[in-house]
This record gives C-alpha cells, sequence and structure tokens, in this order.
C-alpha cells in the first residue's frame, strides 16, 4: 500500500495551469461588480476620517484595559495569543495527579516558529513532590532548552523550584529542524498535606539556551566519524541560497547511476550536509528561480564534474542567469495533426553529460504554461543559443487520464538575438517497434499471476517508466520519440525486463536488460531475447503469540504489513533504492518474485528483504520493523517456516505493538458484549460497567473492568450524533494513547492530546 | 507583496488595484481547490468568478474575523458545495472530466510528476465528495480539522473519519500506481 504522506504530499503540491482568458473574464466582472457597488454606496464618513476615529476610540480603550489590569493584561494577552518569544512563561493553578497544560511558544528572531508544548504532572511519591514535564519542541538538533518550574503560594510567593537543561536529540545535522521529545523528571523536596495545602499555583518557564558552539556543517564534520559531503550554495555575489535542492548521486558504473542519497535541501545560510557516503558519488545543485508569474518559472542546474569520495566539502556558485531578447514561437499538435490545447513549454540548455574536461556542468532552463484553443504559444526574453525544446501536454485530450509519452515533442532550437524562431510542424507518427522475450525452455516470458513489463530507464533518474506489456505470447510493442530513439541507440537510454506482481507505472529495480538492437519496426524481423526465469518464493511472518504478523483491518484501515526489497546497500537509515514487492495476506503469508540474481544477493546479505509495519499511531507511516531471514524464503508455499517478530526487543513504539494489538481485541469484544445488552435491553446501554457484570464470563469481566474505562453515551455531549463511549486505561498510561470505542462500534487509536472530551469524574461505576 | 491587511483597507478605501492583488494573489490555489473538488475545469472557473463577484460586490463592507484567505477557501468551498448539490458533479464520467496537474517534480522529472498528478485527479474524482471537501481542504486549503468541522456541520471526529477513510480509499486505488519510497 502507498504511504499516505506520499499522497498528501502529491495533493499539496496539485496545482493548475493557469488560463489567462478565464482569468480575465473572472477580474473583469469583479472589477465592474466593485466599481458597481462603489457608485450605488453612499459613505457617510470619509473613510480616513472614520479610520482616524477607529484608531482613537481602540487606542483609549486598549490603554484603559492596561491600566485596569496592570502588568497582569501583558500575561493575559501573551497567554491568549500565544506570541512567539525567546523567553515564554505561565501561571497555572496546581492540581496533584493531573495533567498541567502549558502552551509556551518559545521563538527567536531567526527561528520564529520553534514551539514548545508541554504538559506537567506534579505527584506526590514517598513524601517527596515530584514531577514531569513532556514537552514538543520543533527546533535545531543540538540546541539546548532550559525549563524551570517554581511552585508558588497564594501571594505568588515562591515556595520550592527546580531548573533542568536538556538537549536537543539528532546527531546529525541535516540543514533542517526536527521534531524533539523532550520528558523531564524533577523533584521539589519532601511536601507534607500541609505544606501541599499552601501551594496554588505552578509557574512554568522556558527558554532556548544559546548553543555553546554554533551548530554548523564543519563543527558537524569534525565530530562525525563517518564519510561526510557538505558545502554551500551561493549566489553569483555571495549570498547563500535557500531550499536550493542538492543532489547526491552514487556513481558506481559507467552509464549506470543510482541514488546514493536522497535529496537534501540547503538551510538559511546556504549549507547542506549528508553523512554516510560509502560508494564514489557526484554533487549537483538544482534552483528554482523566483516565479515572476504564475505560469512561468526558471531553472538553474550545475554539477562538480568530479567522482568523489570519503568526507569532502563542495561549495557550489551559480552563474547569473542569461536573459535575452529571442522569441520562441509554435504549435503543439498532437500526431494526428490535432491542437493541444493545454500544454508547457520547457526550453533549456543542453547539458553535455559526458564532458569530463570542465570543472563544472551547468545548464538553465525556462519554463512556461499555456492554454490556447488552436495550441499555439509564443515565448519571449529567451537568450540567444542552442536550446532543447520540448512541448508536453498537461492533459490528453484524447483519453483524458494521462499524458501519453508519444505527445511530448522534443525539438532543438537555434535561438537568436532579437529575432523570432518558429517551431511549428506537423509531426509524424512514430513507428511502433516490437520485440520478443522468452524464458530459457521456450515458454513466453510470462508468469502466472504477475506481469512482464519493458521499463525504459534513463541517465540520472531513479526511476523507470513503464512503455510496454508483454503479452501471452512473449512480444511487446512500443512507440519512442525521435530523441529517445537516438538516446536508446547510443545507451544513454537503455531498456529492462521486469516482473513484477502489481503492474505499475513507475519501477526502482532494474533486472534484466533489453537490447534495443532486437528490436524491429517489422513485426517478423523483432528480435528474441532469452532469459532466466524468475521465481516465486514464499514466507511468513507471524507476531510472538503465533498470531499473523499483520495488525487488524481497524483501525489500520487496510495499511498493511509489506515487504520491501533494499537494493542499494544501505548507507544510511535512509538510503538505498527500495520496492515494494508484496502485502501480507490475512495469515502473514507473502509471495515474491526474485530473479535468481537477486535471490542470490539476497541469501548474501547484499540486498534484503524489509519487513515495513503501520505505526500504530499513524497508521499512514510505515516503517521498517525487521528483516526477513533470506533462509526463511521458499520456493513451496506449503512447508513455509514463518518468521517471527519479537516485538518485546524492539525500540520506539513497535515495543508496545502486543499490548497495542490486544487492546484492539478486547474492544472489539467489549462492543459485542455492548451490542448484545443492547439487544435485550431496548437499545439502551448500560450505565455502568457493574451492570454487565451478570451477562459476561466472569474472566472476561475481569479484565473488562481492569482495562476498560466505559462512559455511557450522552452524560458529556449528548449533541453530537458519534459517542466515544469506551477507552483502553492501561494502554494510555503506557503510550500517551489509546484505542477508543465509539457508539457506533468503530475502534481507532487516538492521542491523548484528543481524549479531553471523556469527563472520567463522572464515570458512573 | 501587500500584507491582506493592507489590501483589504485599501479595498474598503475603493482602490481597484487591490481587488487586482486579490485575484491575482489566491486565483490558483482557489482555482486548483475547486478544481479538485468538482473534477471540473468549467465549473471550477464558475466558481471562482462567484466568489470574487461576491467579494467585489461587498468587499467596501467586509469585516473578516479570521485571514482573508481562510475566508476565500471557505467561499469557494461553499460555492462548490452549492455547485455540487445542483449539478451533483459527481456523477460526471472520469474520461470527460478534466484533471489537474503538478509541478512537484520540477523539470527533472516533469513527464512522472505529471502523470501522478492525474492518477491522483481521477482518483480524487472517485471517492465520495464529503471525504473529497475534508481532504482538499485540509491538504491543499491548509485548513485544520475543527476549521472543517465548523464550516460543514459535523464533528471533529467525523472530520476525522472522513480525511482516514477518503485518504485510505486513495491509497487503495492508486496501488501499485506510485512507488512507495518517501517522499
Amino acid at each position: 500500500m502507498i504511504p499516505a504522506k506520499k499522497i498528501e504530499h502529491h495533493i499539496r503540491k496539485l496545482t493548475l495551469p493557469p488560463t489567462r482568458e478565464a482569468d480575465e473574464r473572472i477580474l473583469q466582472a469583479a472589477l465592474h461588480t466593485f466599481d458597481e457597488a462603489g457608485s450605488a454606496q453612499t459613505t457617510p464618513i470619509n473613510p480616513h476620517v472614520h479610520n482616524w476615529v477607529t484608531r482613537t476610540v481602540a487606542a483609549i480603550v486598549v490603554i484603559a484595559v492596561l491600566i485596569s489590569l496592570g502588568y497582569g493584561a501583558s500575561r493575559i494577552v501573551r497567554r491568549l495569543m500565544l506570541k512567539p518569544t525567546e523567553k515564554a512563561g505561565l501561571i497555572i493553578d496546581f492540581k496533584l495527579d493531573k495533567d498541567l497544560y502549558a502552551d509556551l511558544r518559545v521563538g527567536t528572531k531567526q527561528d520564529p516558529e520553534i514551539v514548545h508544548t508541554s504538559s506537567v504532572r506534579l505527584f506526590v511519591e514517598e513524601g517527596q513532590l515530584r514531577g514531569t514535564l513532556r514537552a514538543d519542541i520543533c527546533s535545531w538538533p543540538k540546541f539546548k532548552w532550559r525549563t524551570r518550574v517554581v511552585l508558588l503560594d497564594h501571594r505568588d510567593r515562591r515556595l520550592a523550584s527546580t531548573e533542568q537543561v536538556n538537549e536537543n536529540g539528532g546527531v546529525e545535522y541535516q540543514g533542517r529542524r526536527d521534531w524533539f521529545r523532550h520528558c523531564i523528571h524533577f523533584a521539589l523536596g519532601s511536601f507534607d498535606s500541609e505544606r501541599l495545602e499552601q501551594v496554588q499555583r505552578v509557574s512554568i518557564q522556558c527558554e532556548q539556551v544559546p548553543a555553546r558552539t554554533e551548530v554548523t556543517p564543519n563543527a558537524w564534520v569534525a565530530s562525525n566519524v563517518l564519510p561526510v559531503v557538505h558545502g554551500r550554495v551561493t549566489r553569483p555575489d555571495g549570498r547563500p541560497i535557500a531550499n536550493a535542492v542538492v543532489q547526491i548521486r552514487e556513481e558506481r558504473k559507467e552509464g549506470q547511476r543510482s541514488i546514493a542519497a536522497p535529496d537534501v535541501y540547503t538551510d538559511a545560510r546556504g549549507f547542506y550536509c549528508f553523512d554516510a557516503i560509502r560508494w564514489a558519488y557526484s554533487v549537483s545543485v538544482l534552483v528554482y528561480t523566483d516565479r515572476t508569474s504564475g505560469d512561468r518559472y526558471c531553472f538553474q542546474f550545475k554539477k562538480f564534474n568530479r567522482t568523489l569520495q570519503g568526507t569532502n566539502e563542495v561549495n557550489i556558485r551559480l552563474e547569473a542567469l542569461p536573459s535575452g531578447t529571442a522569441v520562441l514561437k509554435g504549435q503543439a499538435l498532437t500526431p494526428d495533426g490535432g491542437a493541444v490545447t493545454q500544454f508547457k513549454v520547457d526550453v533549456r540548455k543542453p547539458i553535455d553529460w559526458k564532458n569530463r574536461s570542465d570543472e563544472y556542468l551547468y545548464g538553465f532552463g525556462f519554463v512556461q504554461f499555456f492554454a490556447d484553443s488552436q495550441g499555439r504559444f509564443a515565448m519571449s526574453g529567451l537568450p540567444s543559443g542552442t536550446y532543447q525544446v520540448a512541448l508536453m501536454p498537461t492533459i490528453n485530450e484524447t483519453t483524458g487520464r494521462s499524458v501519453d509519452i508519444a505527445d511530448r515533442r522534443e525539438y532543438v532550437c537555434e535561438l537568436t538575438e532579437g529575432k523570432t524562431a518558429d517551431i511549428t510542424r506537423a509531426t509524424e507518427k512514430e513507428p511502433t517497434w516490437y520485440g520478443r522475450v522468452q524464458f530459457e525452455d521456450g515458454t513466453p516470458a510470462v508468469l502466472p499471476g504477475a506481469t512482464t513489463q519493458i521499463v525504459e530507464w534513463s541517465q540520472g533518474y531513479n526511476e523507470g517508466w513503464t512503455v510496454a506489456i508483454i503479452d501471452e505470447e512473449g512480444c511487446f510493442t512500443a512507440r519512442f520519440s525521435e530523441d529517445t530513439l537516438q538516446r536508446l541507440k547510443s545507451g544513454e537510454v537503455w531498456l529492462t525486463v521486469n516482473t513484477t506482481k502489481s503492474r505499475r507505472v513507475f519501477n526502482k529495480i532494474q533486472t534484466e536488460r533489453f537490447p534495443f538492437s532486437l528490436m524491429s519496426t517489422d513485426k517478423e524481423k523483432a528480435g528474441l531475447l532469452t532469459m532466466k526465469r524468475p521465481q516465486f518464493y514464499y514466507g511468513r511472518v507471524v507476531y510472538e503469540n503465533g498470531r499473523p504478523g499483520v495488525p487488524p483491518a481497524a483501525p489500520w484501515q487496510g495499511a498493511g504489513v509489506s515487504i520491501r526489497l533494499r537494493c542499494t546497500p544501505a548507507t544510511s537509515h535512509s538510503a538505498g533504492i527500495t520496492e515494494r514487492l508484496d502485502n501480507l495476506d490475512k495469515q502473514g503469508s507473502f509471495s515474491i518474485i526474485l530473479t535468481d540474481e537477486q535471490h542470490e544477493k539476497v541469501q548474501a546479505g547484499e540486498y534484503s528483504l524489509e519487513i515495513m509495519h503501520p505505526s500504530y499511531e499513524d497508521e499512514r507511516v510505515s516503517s521498517p520493523i525487521d528483516n526477513f531471514p533470506s533462509e526463511l524464503l521458499n520456493r513451496q508455499r506449503d512447508t513455509v517456516k514463518a518468521h517471527t517478530l519479537h516485538l518485546e526487543s524492539m525500540t520506539g513504539e513497535h515495543r508496545h505493538l502486543m499490548q497495542c494489538l490486544d487492546s484492539y481485541d478486547l474492544l472489539k469484544i467489549f462492543d459485542a458484549i455492548l451490542r448484545q445488552w443492547r439487544a435485550e435491553h431496548n437499545g439502551e446501554f448500560p450505565v455502568n460497567l457493574a451492570q454487565l457484570n451478570s451477562a459476561v464470563d466472569p474472566e472476561v469481566f475481569a479484565r473488562i473492568m481492569q482495562t476498560i474505562e466505559y462512559q455511557r453515551p450522552g452524560t458529556t455531549e449528548p449533541e453530537t450524533e458519534l459517542h466515544l463511549i469506551a477507552y483502553d486505561k492501561n494502554l494510555l498510561e503506557k503510550i500517551r494513547g489509546t484505542h477508543v470505542l465509539f457508539s457506533n462500534g468503530d475502534i481507532e487509536f487516538l492521542p491523548q492530546r484528543e481524549l479531553v472530551t471523556i469527563d472520567t469524574a463522572s464515570r458512573l461505576d | 507583496m501587500l500584507d491582506d491587511r493592507k489590501i483589504l483597507k485599501k479595498l474598503k478605501a475603493g482602490d481597484r488595484e487591490a481587488l487586482c492583488l486579490v485575484y491575482d494573489k489566491y486565483k490558483e490555489s482557489l482555482r486548483t481547490i475547486a478544481a479538485s473538488m468538482l473534477h471540473d475545469r468549467c465549473a471550477a472557473d464558475d466558481v471562482l468568478h462567484d466568489v470574487f463577484v461576491a467579494f467585489a460586490r461587498k468587499a467596501r463592507q467586509l469585516h473578516i474575523k479570521s485571514s482573508l484567505r481562510r475566508y476565500l477557501i471557505a467561499s469557494v468551498a461553499n460555492r462548490v458545495r452549492d455547485e455540487y448539490r445542483r449539478k451533483r458533479v459527481h456523477t460526471l464520467e472520469l474520461d470527460r472530466a478534466e484533471p489537474v496537474c503538478s509541478r512537484a517534480g520540477g523539470p527533472d522529472s516533469r513527464i512522472m510528476a505529471d502523470e501522478r498528478a492525474q492518477l491522483l485527479a481521477h482518483a480524487l474524482a472517485s471517492i465520495p465528495f464529503e471525504q473529497r471537501e475534508v481532504i482538499v481542504l485540509h491538504l491543499k486549503g491548509t485548513l485544520t480539522f475543527r476549521e472543517i468541522a465548523r464550516m460543514q456541520s459535523i464533528t471533529l471526529s467525523t472530520a476525522h473519519g472522513r480525511y482516514r477513510y477518503g485518504l485510505n480509499k486513495l491509497r487503495t486505488l492508486l496501488d501499485g500506481e506510485f512507488n512507495d519510497d518517501p517522499c
């Protein structure tokens, strides 16, 4: 299953190409209405006078309030508005054994968005007043925070205080802030009941402590034992560029590059950093220039043209983006001669990737969106020179579904200062290319229950693009643009034969190569590739109690456990090329397809099979929980030995996964009991848990009493359509979140902060 | 770019330029929100037209409690809901509907990004309107669930639920189409 985060990311990035005609029409109509409304309106007071009067009255009111409330006003205002300040404090009423919430927002001029949200619980243990403070801080790694807790009496005199300085985690300098959770335990001295009565309020203060040593890549590099690539990206005048995309690419073989690290971004000072680079690599920078209007933007690309190894500092200074007076115009047409009405034009300086003599490879480009019923376009302000022009429809007129790669047109165009270049031309229909693939035993290269597809790869891309599906006879047809054909012939673009369980648009893993020389435009002359038959391998995953290693359908809502092949040996927790192979079924079983070469590498430990488990706190997040041992992979489905997930030995939230699953089961049982009770009592809910005593098995009843907090619906929120009626209190204490049961039988996992609506005091048992 | 408060002040003083500024500033995001919810480009333009004409009519008397952006997004959402109820645009066939496109990947992955955006737009069109509305308003309109719940007169947990169910449907619909690597 695709991570929801990825879908969320793409929805956030969705945007429509602008339509000038519609924009003009709408704006004219709005302006017309605006003018009409203005002429119809009679303004009794001159707006300037009105503003002046309003301001004066407001100022008088504010001064009066401030005078009447004195210093307390500023405190209230700060509390209400939560303005970022360098130091924040809050006084709250003291309550023993209750969570006290202190929402403090702390920031600096440089980082106005640092947030410090705390909850404090004070309790008496062995005569000592102790407390626990929890805070979520969005800040730079390694920064320190001072937190002060003071107990006050009714005259705000100090009774006891404590102070602690804690450092954010995160040893890595990643050029960005992150969330850090702080949990501080403190003691405030011995308090008997008499002294406790004096405590009226609690003051909580927090501030960022200036870091003793400035966190810079250099300091971080010095403290790091792993190889580090770092540097700075600057403008031509030396000013830093923030948010530039730095691409660190592994270069292992000529003509076959793959990503060694995910893209990193420069921080506000232009710095970037990435660690754990094991292989030879190259560094390049991609910068998008500020968009001058909504439908046009520019970009620059600069690559340090050396292959590096180990720790290196690579500073990249970008060039001034050239401008000119050349104009490019033309018409976007489909192969049939029809007009493409919405498209974008990409004009870019071609980069000579094979050039090894220059220190840097440099390229830039201009992209503009057009909408025209005749498919016409004109781009002005372009510099002179030879450019690669690509026309790309943003909507496919014929299918309305996806962009057909055959519709993409690329031309090489010469632009001259002050002149207009015209690239209007009706394109010819591209020829169809044929090829055949079969297994060694002479059967067509198709496995039952799998898809065999032809994937196109090109240098610099980590994803392959499916161009054809092999049919039952082992044949396929594909179309390529003129440019792609040339690059196929030169080896810059190549094809592979991939066998996967589900049909993919994008592929990550390269398998058997299909030589382009075997392809022909004549079906009869199409060459034949003979390849080894990939094999199905089976496996099974179980939890410690023998139950299948998949969470129940809810609350994870189908976010299943998946098996992922990590191809490039991992150089850090986030590096490496991975592809999901299969989801575990309800029995915890899976089947994957591996070539002999892949299987050997899995056996040798060079590739790994990761078990991806969804988080119980957020089912949209999946993380690797364990590696599936290669020796348990089996060619026979019937004789599969299960791999056991030892949750207790795991770190993070997965340690509590078993309690979480049990909790879910218990709430399911409780829901069934409630349903039965309601069927026997005219749909009424029981008043309290004790009423269920006679209706339930004593053992189950004892477990329910120990675990479940129940609240009859309607006692707190009678107006809502959905009531929260029960939750697992033990789980809540353990992991600051719990499973909750709604009146309609839905079970969800909620974090503690969302449970404030449950009024535990009104529990009626 | 002028601050919204200054723009509003200018609008109240009858400055036409201020209206153009508001339109230029918000047209792209509002059109995308409307088009994502209706899955119909023409209908989205109509919604944008209605919203801005109504906005222009009462711009001089406007008292906005939240921000201008939120006010406009809420107006678009309300219009879209009216439009949806009136025309039942969700019955539009997928092949007739027009998708939205993305610039997420930039020039280096332009084909793939557009392909993804279109797959996503079609998937969005095939989930129930209520769920789509919450997803688009939350992710594209950056409204909180509380604001969405208030806007739609539903409870917070219902808004949460619609979001979760909608997202899971999208995941099912797009299974196998996107890779499973983090963004």
